[in-house]
């Protein structure tokens, strides 16, 4: 698999989160990697969303870690984190309301911004370079995640609400991650932009990103992943390739029932 | 050209206050932009105007260099200040501001230095209306340029969504903290001009009634746009004088201004025009033409 970003990889071990005597997570350890997309399942409330909030540094786990490349990652702040390249999107879309698309795409590139501050009080030219470089950056990562060209320059509270789940990827990947985790990208989309969802999950895992998909679209997860943890009451019950998974019998007790199969 | 040295004669003093007030409003805008409500620029700008004044009359010093040290030293304070209070969100963070201030007033009225109740007198009137306008002009170019700097996209972008900011790399704290004492220093300037203006300052000068003035002067103008803060204050500034034969009853209007401001217009004056008529803040949609070799414009 085509990697440019060297190997990255994305541990966790033993990580385990209490909300005041409430296991949201119970030493979870699983492993994400480079140029792989790890399918993370689960009913409602399996603690995948906790998860995310662990490895961005909203929630410090209660035991364990999570390690990026020999890192720790608890214990950092949520912005230094996200400095070493660890990109999420949000399940309740959380753009930047009164900004366009494209604004909202270019704050995502706050992290790989090399222009001086100072250099736009004395309109140094390479500042002015540098922003239009940034731009078309964003107009590219916009047209690669699909949102329609006429609605760049729309206020990202007044887009259309799948637009507003594209975007969401757009502004992660203008970071330029080495981690992007993706917190139901497919809810509320049709069967076709679930299919075009897929290539580009496929496609930013294919550019050396290490992908954790939280999603309940069960033929998007088990098309698009290379293996699946899958959480049920905060404990990790299996993990595996998607066909592994989905023939275990404690995964399909636990997640769809007795009765169904994937 | 002779009507126009008339109408200065007539309102110079006037003219002086619409520039100052609006230097207050842009000190003030600057943390709205960043979305926080911190009330503490009328007292910053007391603090400076107290030390540049002390200065003016015991050294004689010029009012740039006065206007400067007073300025660094209400920024000074806004960062022991910030420190903790930046910390807080929302109404805490007003409270907090509001308490400082009447702190800062109590302090100025029983010092002796800063001449108790009865204030600073004899203070140089070294304010010109030349020094005021080159100000708002140096600040009006800061803040045009700021917007297009990381530090300016960082502050629009912890005030639209602090967390999500967070997420891609922003500390909103550090964002909070250097809008706070930016704020501090530009209102720092606006007491120095002031004080150096009117010969004379007291504690009461920089009370709650003068920080909701600066306040009114950004709702009106719209709250996150320094454009509209100057507007709002240039606005706020004439009417006062504009209604003089209401007589006791001026001061009304004000009032009548700002309830119809936020009931028809919530965005303020800077909110009426649509947002593909602001300010461009696109490199592509400054100018249509390609870079420039050498420079820019």
């Amino acid at each position: 698999m085509a990697s440019n970003r060297g190997n990255t990889t994305l541990k966790y071990r033993d990580v385990g989160v209490s909300f005041g005597g409430v296991h949201a997570l119970r030493s979870v350890s699983f492993d994400v990697e480079s140029g792989h997309v790890v399918g993370l399942i689960g009913p409602n409330g399996a603690g995948k969303t906790t998860l995310i909030n662990v490895t961005t540094g909203v929630v410090a786990p209660t035991t364990g870690t999570v390690m990026l490349d020999g890192v720790a990652l608890s214990g950092k702040r949520q912005h230094q984190i996200a400095r070493m390249g660890v990109a999420r999107t949000y399940q309740n879309i959380r753009l930047f309301p009164r900004m366009t698309a494209i604004e909202n795409v270019i704050v995502g590139a706050t992290r790989i911004r090399r222009d001086p501050d100072l250099g736009a009080f004395v309109f140094l030219p390479a500042v002015r370079r540098a922003r239009i470089e940034l731009e078309e950056h964003a107009r590219y990562l916009l047209s690669r995640v699909g949102v329609p060209r006429d609605q760049w320059t729309t206020a990202a509270n007044v887009l259309p609400y799948g637009s507003q789940r594209r975007l969401e990827i757009a502004r992660a990947l203008a970071m330029r991650p080495r981690v992007l985790l993706l917190d139901e990208p497919a809810a509320g989309m049709n069967p076709a932009e679930t299919a075009s969802l897929q290539a580009l999950i496929r496609s930013i895992a294919e550019e050396g990103v290490a992908v954790l998909l939280v999603e309940h679209d069960m033929p998007l997860v088990m098309a698009a992943c290379d293996r699946v943890a899958v959480l049920n009451f905060g404990e990790l019950i299996a993990q595996g390739t998607p066909s592994e998974v989905s023939r275990d019998p404690a995964v399909v007790e636990a997640y769809l029932g007795s009765e169904a199969s994937l | 050209m002779p009507a126009l040295v008339h109408f200065y004669a007539l309102h110079s003093k006037l003219i002086d206050q619409i520039g100052i007030n609006a230097i207050f409003a842009l000190s003030l805008s600057l943390t709205l932009q960043a979305g926080h409500l911190a009330l503490a620029n009328a007292a910053f700008g007391g603090i400076a105007a107290y030390v540049a004044s002390l200065l003016s009359i015991s050294r004689g010093w010029p009012l740039v260099v006065t206007t400067l040290i007073g300025a660094a030293g209400a920024a000074f304070v806004g960062a022991l200040i910030g420190m903790p209070v930046t910390r807080l969100r929302g109404v805490f963070l007003a409270i907090a501001t509001i308490g400082f201030g009447e702190i800062a007033l109590i302090v100025e009225n029983n010092l002796s230095i800063t001449g108790g109740a009865e204030g600073l007198s004899q203070i140089p009137n070294e304010t010109t209306t030349w020094k005021i306008y080159l100000v708002l002009a140096i600040l009006g170019f800061f803040f045009w340029r700021l917007r297009l700097t990381r530090a300016g996209w960082a502050i629009a972008a912890v005030r639209e969504d602090e967390h999500a900011a967070a997420s891609f790399g922003i500390d909103p704290s550090r964002v909070k903290f250097w809008t706070f004492v930016g704020s501090a220093a530009i209102a720092g300037i606006a007491g120095s001009l002031y004080a150096h203006e009117n010969f004379f300052i007291a504690p009461g000068d920089w009370g709650f009634s003068r920080m909701v003035d600066i306040l009114v002067y950004c709702v009106i103008g719209g709250v996150a746009s320094p454009w509209g803060a100057m507007i709002g204050a240039a606005l706020i500034s004439i009417l006062p004088e504009v209604f003089r034969f209401l007589h006791d009853y001026r001061d009304i209007v004000n009032g009548i201004v700002l309830l119809a401001v936020v009931v028809f217009a919530p965005q303020g004056i800077a909110g009426l025009w649509s947002s593909d008529r602001r300010a461009p803040r696109l490199a592509s949609a400054e100018t249509p033409t390609e870079v420039p070799a050498i420079g820019e414009q």
